[in-house]
């Protein structure tokens, strides 16, 4: 008894062994990811590369470059995005104009990693599996952070490497550079871990970390310059400009993302230590009880699918809808404050708009169009996840045909981002043509953002598609669909290909700097209708998954 | 005698692997049919073949007079199916889930669910992520026993049920067997098998190796011996039918194969019998003898015999 007792609290008491077993679990992840921490390394990598090569060529003196960093003081986008310019060397222009982007990769990495490797196995019940062997109750933890933080300082310095070897940038710039992403990503990552061990559902899990990322882009739009210039320590876009890399570099600066990552993971721990297997502080789930009896309503798939479609679409619609009438609601006051520089005026004629506010709206609401991609994609997967987890089974085994069943997915992938374009176009329009007193806006307003009803069909429908036909590539081949088609915006913009190309992408044909040549949203209209065809030719005929 | 499932030279490969080899299986309307076999011999998938889920790759199916795969529709609303594991939506209810998949198929009996509900101790308030393993394979059960089907798929339908469950699950079937519905049942549980079935199926490696009732199957199997003589027990090693003799003295103990049983008895009163023990293979050997993988059925049914003594 007396042995037993000395072997529990020896086992509470001892640090170390709350982490036996991490190694091998940690070479267990690094096994099973390999291939998404490659694409994670080459993608980060690329980035700052790919804007190197292409700045290059698009600014290549530093006339042209000065020009350009005065431009950017007077966009309100780039403004709020990227912030100021700092340095107009070459190398200067690269960094800032890749921080943002780094910031995203490495930060949505390393916390979707994390997330996947604590509560994601929580959730599926293979944690239980494994933390009934000779581990220690933090070894998961550990592993997951080890090999985050690892991907990222490998990540990091092959980018400081690359940017010294190919691209001939200075060593100190280039190292503080690398290294500030990489603790990026592990301070993403140590938050990731503590979301983790708080949210019931690694979906919600993976929500607010989105969140994580997104606040990061807050303080530049909520006005972080001039005497506010302070409000951009709360982002890490903020800290890859204090840092002045290339100029005089402040080393110090990523003193703060390791402190955070400290704190995030001693956070974690602690919460760890303290918190039964499975459980969560922040409920996912609606509670223990429900109506024992199905309402009158709950008799098709149709209405299943709704029942299990309508969180996440009215998630999706109502940010939209606020995120839409807030810019339209600040839109009008840019003409009072920008309307009078003169770099403005010239760098507006290319986008043939009357006014800074048009042009702001017509920017953004492209941007939002861009955010209904993910929609799109995520909503017929959850055909994908139906059919995974043996729900489609259980109803296919009923009187129920395939095509009826998948007819509730499609319904919702279809419809939903559509309405989510028809509320961006209202949102934005109705405080728009409210604020400059011209009704017209709103019905160009509605016009502009239903003009990307077919792009959002196309990309619901190539998810489709590749769910109907090929349903095990389906998640990645669809996500990975989209991320092309957004290189492809950025290769559009940037002028690498050929406007004539560009303007029949999804994206291009509606982006603000194109003339819109019908013949694209039409097309993608008749492709549209073509692959959902192909959706439900390929889901009739093929075995069921699961 | 009418036919509910006819399945002929079923073959299913998924890339290199032969699922289903050539499987032949027919289930005559009206009886519980047991089909048995060990674990990835081919259960699940020909019953997902039969759900028209999965499409053979060559070889005849027909169910209820219909094909599964073209027909599944029209199909289901005449038969049910009960998983082994049952998945259900986390945020619905069991009572939900009954009801939904109760309209799906038309015939919501709302008293009979309540009964079986009452019956099978299920709280249909719970939501679906709440349930054990087994209160989730009561939802399935009592969607399935609450519908009017003629036919009852059962994959594993007892897994995770304690053991009062199961006996409520047996007298559901029973009954369901008594109103003249066929019901296939893959389970592991001999008891199951033996008290509900009328006639029963082994499958291993995607082939149906044995096939008939329970009686007809014990035919195949041999008694075990053990005589008391007065005469020389060597005698009776040479007789045809008689495996493993042993001599001990006046007593003999060897297995003996079910057709030469009588022909043995003769001769071993013949010979001056003073006390005999004789025991017909079990059940559990019966199966064993089935699920062995190597080597051949008479040979391991011999082994498994020696090793039992």
């Amino acid at each position: 008894m007396a042995a037993t007792t000395a072997t529990v609290s020896g086992g509470a008491h001892a640090p170390a062994r709350q982490h036996t077993g991490a190694l091998t679990l940690l070479l267990f992840i690094l096994g099973r990811d390999k291939v998404r921490f490659a694409i994670w390394i080459l993608l980060l990598v690329a980035i700052p590369i790919f804007n190197a090569f292409s700045l290059e060529a698009l600014l290549p003196t530093p006339e042209s470059r000065e020009v350009f960093a005065q431009g950017n003081e007077a966009n309100p986008v780039t403004l709020s995005v990227l912030g100021p310019v700092v340095d107009t060397s070459m190398q200067g222009i690269v960094a800032w104009r890749s921080a943002a982007q780094g910031v995203l990769v490495a930060g949505l990495a390393s916390a979707l990693m994390v997330i996947r490797h604590t509560r994601t196995e929580e959730e599926s019940g293979r944690r239980e599996l494994i933390s009934a062997t000779a581990v220690g109750r933090q070894a998961g933890l550990t592993a997951a952070f080890a090999a985050v933080f690892a991907a990222n300082l490998v990540s990091g310095l092959a980018l400081t490497l690359l940017l010294v070897l190919v691209t001939g940038y200075p060593l100190a710039g280039s190292l503080l550079y690398g290294l500030l992403f990489a603790l990026i990503g592990c301070a993403y990552g140590a938050a990731a871990g503590t979301v983790a061990q708080l949210a019931q559902s690694s979906a919600l899990g993976r929500g607010i970390c989105v969140g994580l990322l997104a606040a990061a882009f807050a303080p530049g739009i909520g006005g972080a310059r001039g005497e506010s210039e302070w409000l951009a320590w709360l982002s890490p876009i903020g800290w890859t400009r204090f840092a002045r890399v290339y100029v005089d570099e402040q080393w110090w600066v990523a003193l703060v993302p390791i402190a955070l990552t400290v704190a995030f993971a001693a956070l974690a721990y602690a919460l760890s230590a303290r918190r039964d297997l499975g459980s969560g502080t922040i409920p996912d789930r609606a509670g223990t009880f429900g109506p024992p009896q199905a309402g009158p309503r709950l008799r098709s798939p149709l209405a299943l699918a709704w029942r299990l479609h309508h969180d996440h679409l009215l998630t999706w619609t109502l940010s939209l809808t606020v995120v839409s009438i807030l810019v339209g609601w600040v839109s009008n006051t840019f003409d009072d404050r920008l309307g009078g520089l003169g770099v403005l005026r010239e760098w507006l004629a290319g986008l043939d708009s009357d006014s800074v506010g048009d042009a702001f709206l017509a920017i953004i609401t492209f941007v939002l169009l861009l955010v209904v991609g993910v929609p799109a994609v995520s909503i017929p997967l959850r055909a994908h996840a139906e059919e995974e987890k043996a729900f489609a089974a259980t109803l296919l085994a009923g009187p129920v045909s395939r095509s009826r069943w998948l007819s509730g997915h499609v319904l919702f992938a279809l419809a939903g981002p559509s309405l989510m374009l028809l509320l961006v176009g209202l949102g934005t329009g109705v405080p728009y043509a409210l604020a400059t007193g011209q009704p017209e806006k709103l019905t160009h307003q509605v016009g502009q953002a239903l003009l990307g009803l077919p792009a959002v069909w196309f990309i619901a429908a190539v998810t489709l598609a590749l769910y109907g036909l090929v349903p095990r590539a389906a998640v990645a081949v669809g996500w990975g669909f989209l991320v092309v088609l957004l290189i492809l915006v950025a290769v559009g913009e940037a002028g690498l290909i050929g406007r004539g190309a560009f303007v029949f992408t999804p994206f291009g044909y509606s982006h603000p700097m194109m003339t819109l040549n019908w013949a694209a949203p039409i097309a993608f209209t008749v492709l549209a209708a073509v692959l959902v065809a192909a959706a439900y030719a390929g889901f009739r005929r093929r075995d069921l998954e699961a | 005698m009418t036919t509910a499932i006819s399945a002929t030279g079923l073959v299913k490969t998924f890339g290199r692997t032969r699922a289903l080899d050539g499987l032949n299986l027919t289930v005559t309307t009206a009886e519980v049919h047991g089909y048995l076999g060990p674990n990835g011999a081919g259960k699940t998938t020909t019953l997902r073949i039969l759900l028209g889920m999965l499409r053979a790759t060559s070889g005849e199916v027909t169910l209820l007079g219909g094909d599964p795969w073209r027909d599944a529709v029209e199909l289901h609303r005449r038969l049910v199916y009960v998983p082994g594991d049952v998945t259900l939506w986390p945020n619905l209810t069991g009572g939900e889930i009954i009801d939904l998949l109760g309209r799906l198929r038309g015939d919501l009996d709302r008293r009979r669910r309540d009964e079986l509900i009452e019956r099978f101790a299920l709280d249909p308030r719970k939501r679906a992520h709440t349930y054990s393993k087994g209160n989730r394979q009561k939802v399935a059960l009592v969607a399935a026993l609450a519908s009017n089907a003629e036919l009852l798929l059962l994959d594993e339908p007892t897994s995770g049920l304690d053991p009062l469950m199961e006996a409520e699950f047996r007298k559901c079937v029973a009954e369901k067997k008594h109103q003249g519905v066929t019901v296939l049942l893959s389970s592991h549980i001999l008891a199951e098998v033996e008290v509900l079935c009328d006639r029963v199926s082994i499958i291993r490696d995607g082939r149906i190796v044995e096939s008939g009732t329970l009686e007809e199957l014990r035919h195949l199997t041999r008694t075990t011996v053990t005589a008391d003589l007065t005469g020389d027990p060597g005698q009776v090693s040479g007789l045809p039918g008689v495996h493993d003799a042993r001599v001990e003295g006046s007593r003999l103990h060897c297995t003996v194969d079910t057709e030469h049983i009588g022909e043995v008895m003769g001769r071993l009163s013949a010979l001056g019998l003073r006390g005999i023990t004789a025991q017909p293979a079990s059940l559990e050997e019966l199966f064993m003898r089935h699920y062995q993988r190597t080597g051949s059925g008479a040979e391991t049914a011999s082994s498994g015999t020696t090793r039992g003594r």
